[in-house]
Order: structure tokens, then C-alpha cells, then sequence
């Protein structure tokens, strides 16, 4: 009897620290760590069911989806139309493009994580509904600028025009949602 | 997300077991605690560990999709052979007067399936998920 009084005490303690915890990563491992607690009070409270179920999906397949949630967020996808060898892109440990200078720094200062795309827009779809393109480079073909395509909606995609107001080679334009890239 | 060579081992070492225990309490289902759902739950994180493995290795989830549609009319099936042996519908299709082993074999046959039909929902519930933005 002891022990149930005990486990639900520190079921309440756990679930303060879910809450008013700021890190995201620290929350999901208490939460599954919670749901372990959970599932000894359900064996203790005479529900054997309960507790296996409660295992297997409360402390391994929910935090597992939550923390894909987190990584996720934290990407910013940019997709490439320029050849390979042209150097604006180009991340060797010889020489750093331009453009893949500016972006590092860029998504460095909002802490987030840059993934470069080389290749069409069709072949990067999920499964249920296509992919969310933060960012699209393409050279124009008249004056050979370098042109940043984005989301009109999208707030980092001012800061990045603000930047990039000074350089002649980079213009940056932004689109309607709704709209195609091409 | 880069995973350690250390999980990787472990995740090697845990994975045959898992699978085990998820088979055993989806068979014994009419005996101990557990049964279909809770077993298919356990065999979904065994391939949860699988993608600490290899990630690579799903590949074909249309596959998986199509086992799961089948796996339902493949239960409704099953449950309602009873209709045609003794004139109900939703029961077991041995005769009432045959010995308790043989009568088992019914919740048996209905538990693993319905531990694959969870399996296979979960495992896509989270596969879609990693799978999404590649």
C-alpha cells in the first residue's frame, strides 16, 4: 500500500517537471519516464493489461514520435536548381561559397539546422502531401544573379532580404502561398 | 539524427528478445495477461529498435499498408466461420462439446491476427513519420 502512495506522489512531481521544464528533449524523456510509473501503478492496482499496453506505447512509441516532431522543426530546407560545380554552394575544405556562407550564418543565428537539396522539386515529396521548401536558388539565366525564392508569409525570409540588400549578385523574392515555385 | 555506436549494439543484443516476448504474449493471450493489442504494441517497438539498426530497412510501406487492409477482412473472416459450422454468427466454430485445448485454438488463431493488424498500424503510424521529411 505504501508503495502505491509513493509512486502516485512522485507522479505528481513528475508531471510539474513536464510542464514548467523549457528544454523539449528533457520533457519527452520525463514524459516516458512517466508513463513507466504509470504502468507500476496500474500492475500494483491489479490491471496486468493496462500495464503492458501502457509500456510499450506510453514510454517507447509516443516519445519516439515527439522527439521525429522536434528534429524535424528544426530544419531548414533549401533546394538547389544550380548545377554542382557552380561555386556559390560550393562547402569544400579549400573553399566556401558565398551563398552557402550566408546561409550557415543565417540559420546558425536562429539555431536552426541547414539541409541543401540538389535536385528537382517533384523527387523531394513525403508521403501524404509534399514537402514544406523553405528556400529555392536558381540562377538567372539574363544577368547571372543568384535569386532566393521563399514564402511571402515566412518572417525569416525579410530578415534575409534585409541582409542581402547591400549584395548585387543575390536577390531575393518572395511568393504568395499557394503559388509554384517554378 | 545520428545515433551511438553503443544503442546500436544493444538495440542488436534486445532485438530477437523482443520479438520473443511479443509472439508469447500474443499466443498465450487466453491465459495470462496480454493478448492481441499489447502484443502487437510490443512487436511494433521491436521494429522501432530495427530502425536504430538499419535505417534503411523499410523501404516498401504500400506493402505494410495492404497487409493491414487484408489483416481486418481476414478477422472478420475468421470470426464469422462460426456461421457456417454451427449456425451463429461471432463465436467459436468448434463444436461446444470438444475438449478446452481445441476450443483455444479460435482466440489463438484471432489473437495473432489481430497482433499483426497493431503491428502493422503502428509501425506505419511512425514510419510515415520518419519517412516524411527524407
Amino acid at each position: 500500500m505504501i508503495i502505491i502512495y509513493m509512486l502516485q506522489i512522485l507522479l505528481i512531481f513528475l508531471s510539474i517537471y513536464i510542464i514548467s521544464s523549457k528544454n523539449n528533449l528533457k520533457a519527452i524523456i520525463f514524459f516516458s519516464i512517466f508513463s513507466l510509473v504509470t504502468a507500476s501503478l496500474y500492475y500494483f492496482l491489479k490491471a496486468p493489461d493496462l500495464a503492458l499496453a501502457e509500456v510499450a506505447i506510453g514510454s517507447a512509441i509516443t516519445p519516439l514520435i515527439y522527439i521525429i516532431a522536434i528534429s524535424k522543426q528544426r530544419e531548414f530546407l533549401v533546394v538547389s536548381h544550380i548545377s554542382k560545380r557552380d561555386s556559390f554552394l560550393l562547402n569544400t575544405k579549400d573553399t566556401v561559397g558565398k551563398g552557402y556562407k550566408l546561409l550557415d550564418d543565417f540559420t546558425k543565428h536562429y539555431n536552426l539546422k541547414l539541409v541543401i537539396n540538389h535536385g528537382k522539386y517533384d523527387e523531394l515529396k513525403g508521403i501524404f502531401r509534399s514537402r514544406n521548401i523553405d528556400l529555392v536558388i536558381e540562377k538567372s539565366k539574363k544577368n547571372g544573379r543568384y535569386i532566393l525564392k521563399g514564402k511571402k508569409t515566412s518572417i525569416l525570409m525579410n530578415k534575409l532580404a534585409q541582409l542581402t540588400i547591400t549584395d548585387d549578385d543575390i536577390e531575393v523574392i518572395t511568393i504568395e502561398e499557394g503559388e509554384i515555385y517554378d | 539524427m545520428k545515433t551511438s555506436q553503443i544503442l546500436i549494439c544493444i538495440s542488436r543484443v534486445l532485438f530477437p528478445f523482443i520479438v520473443l516476448y511479443g509472439f508469447y504474449i500474443t499466443i498465450n493471450g487466453h491465459l495470462t495477461p496480454g493478448g492481441g493489442f499489447q502484443g502487437g504494441a510490443i512487436l511494433a517497438t521491436a521494429v522501432l529498435l530495427s530502425y536504430f539498426i538499419q535505417p534503411e530497412k523499410i523501404r516498401n510501406l504500400n506493402l505494410l499498408i495492404k497487409l493491414e487492409k487484408y489483416m481486418f477482412i481476414v478477422i472478420l473472416i475468421v470470426s464469422s466461420i462460426s456461421l457456417f459450422t454451427r449456425g451463429e454468427i461471432f463465436t467459436n466454430f468448434l463444436p461446444i462439446n470438444s475438449s478446452i485445448n481445441l476450443k483455444s485454438l479460435f482466440l489463438t488463431i484471432l489473437n495473432l491476427f489481430i497482433g499483426i493488424k497493431v503491428s502493422t498500424g503502428l509501425v506505419l503510424v511512425f514510419s510515415t513519420f520518419i519517412e516524411e521529411g527524407k
